[in-house]
């Protein structure tokens, strides 16, 4: 883990203390997902385009965030990719928020949103991407399966799904997505930072498919005596525990 | 004048227009289709998540007109998007039907019927 994965850690979990409430495993889990995108370079280049001065540049590349939960760790990606964020924040996504691109108040619907950027993308024919993350409970929606469905038919080459699977499933994902005609790129390891920007690597240059980043993931990682306990999924820390997580994470 | 017809013509004045047809099994509006092929898309029956969709297309500057739905009211968290969802029903005229189109924010518009002439300015005051 690199220092600016703790950092966001760090941040994401003070964020959910001040707010009262939050689901910090699964904050916890998507962290280094956003991490690799906002962050990530290949040969100097960065992987994920975006000018936090303006953040309705036409040439950037758009994050969809549908996972509702992991907003704590966005606002934390965006406060140190020093975009200028309100000083109160909404708890559910919001679109006038710089950097936040769907206001969202339910799960799978952001998806849908997605493929709909994604097709004007590729009508328009501009160089850009869309990324959405996507809950692993997200696929048990139909609607979902339905932006799926139409992401293939439409042949959206410019989006990329990141599945954050961090409850194990027996989902057949890999299978099911590729009959639909996706590309599935699974990580190995989907808290590395440098697996993690492979794999966007790999979906950017992906063509006549969507892509879907299959990131298996760990609830709470990063925090030790949580790691994998359903337990800890959602309380706050207490004082002492944040103490603990403060020194294992600075 | 019918829809088809009428969305051709307005598709003259806005270039941001897009049309997004969830009518099965065929096009409501081929006319448009064939004057703008890019600007026009065709899912039948998919109008589960065509919101969702016309909701993208319109968070990059575009204004999208759903045709063929059979919801009965247009909901999104968003209310700025321009979306308009295209119902029949109710008395409307194409002069109401054009004045609506250019409001802004996501709002349903009503089909005037078929046979329903256009009303200049003066004649509807």
């Amino acid at each position: 883990m690199n220092e600016r994965q703790k950092a966001l850690r760090l941040k994401a979990l003070k964020m959910i203390r001040s707010w009262g409430k939050g689901s910090s495993g699964r904050v916890l889990s998507s962290v280094d997902l956003m991490e690799g995108l906002f962050f990530g370079e290949e040969n100097g280049r960065a992987i994920f385009n975006y000018n936090p001065d303006l953040p309705q540049w036409e040439e950037r590349d758009l994050f969809v965030l549908s996972k509702l939960e992991a907003l704590p760790a966005l606002y934390s990606c965006l406060e140190t990719a020093h975009y200028h964020l309100p000083e109160v924040l909404p708890p559910l996504p919001d679109r006038h928020v710089p950097g936040v691109e769907v206001t969202s108040y339910e799960h799978g619907y952001a998806l849908g949103v997605a493929v709909g950027m994604a097709q004007q993308i590729a009508v328009e024919r501009q160089n850009r991407h869309v990324f959405c993350l996507v809950g692993d409970y997200e696929l048990s929606q139909g609607k979902t399966w339905e932006a799926i469905m139409n992401a293939a038919e439409l042949k959206l080459d410019r989006l990329c799904m990141i599945l954050d699977e961090n409850a194990t499933h027996d989902l057949h994902v890999a299978e099911k997505l590729e009959a639909f005609g996706w590309r599935v790129i699974k990580l190995r390891d989907a808290h590395d930072h440098d697996e993690v920007v492979y794999g966007y690597m790999k979906a950017r240059v992906t063509q006549r498919k969507p892509t879907c980043i299959w990131a298996p993931t760990v609830k709470s990682a990063g925090v030790p005596f949580a790691e994998r306990k359903p337990e800890y999924d959602d309380v706050l820390f207490s004082d002492k525990e944040m103490e603990e997580i403060e020194k294992n994470l600075i | 004048m019918n829809l088809d017809f009428k969305l051709t013509k307005l598709g003259l004045k806005h270039k941001k227009m897009v049309v997004l047809d969830v009518s099965f099994p065929d096009t409501q509006v081929p006319e448009f289709k064939r004057a703008y092929p890019h600007r026009f898309l065709h899912l039948p029956l998919r109008d589960g998540m065509s919101l969702e969709m016309a909701a993208g297309m319109a968070s990059l500057g575009k204004h999208v007109l759903i045709v063929g739905s059979e919801r009965s009211v247009i909901e999104l968290p968003e209310q700025t998007l321009n979306v308009k969802l295209l119902r029949e029903g109710g008395e409307s005229t194409w002069w109401d039907f054009e004045a609506a189109l250019k409001e802004f924010g996501a709002t349903d518009l009503l089909i005037p019927p078929t046979d329903s002439r256009i009303l200049g300015a003066d004649e509807k005051h």
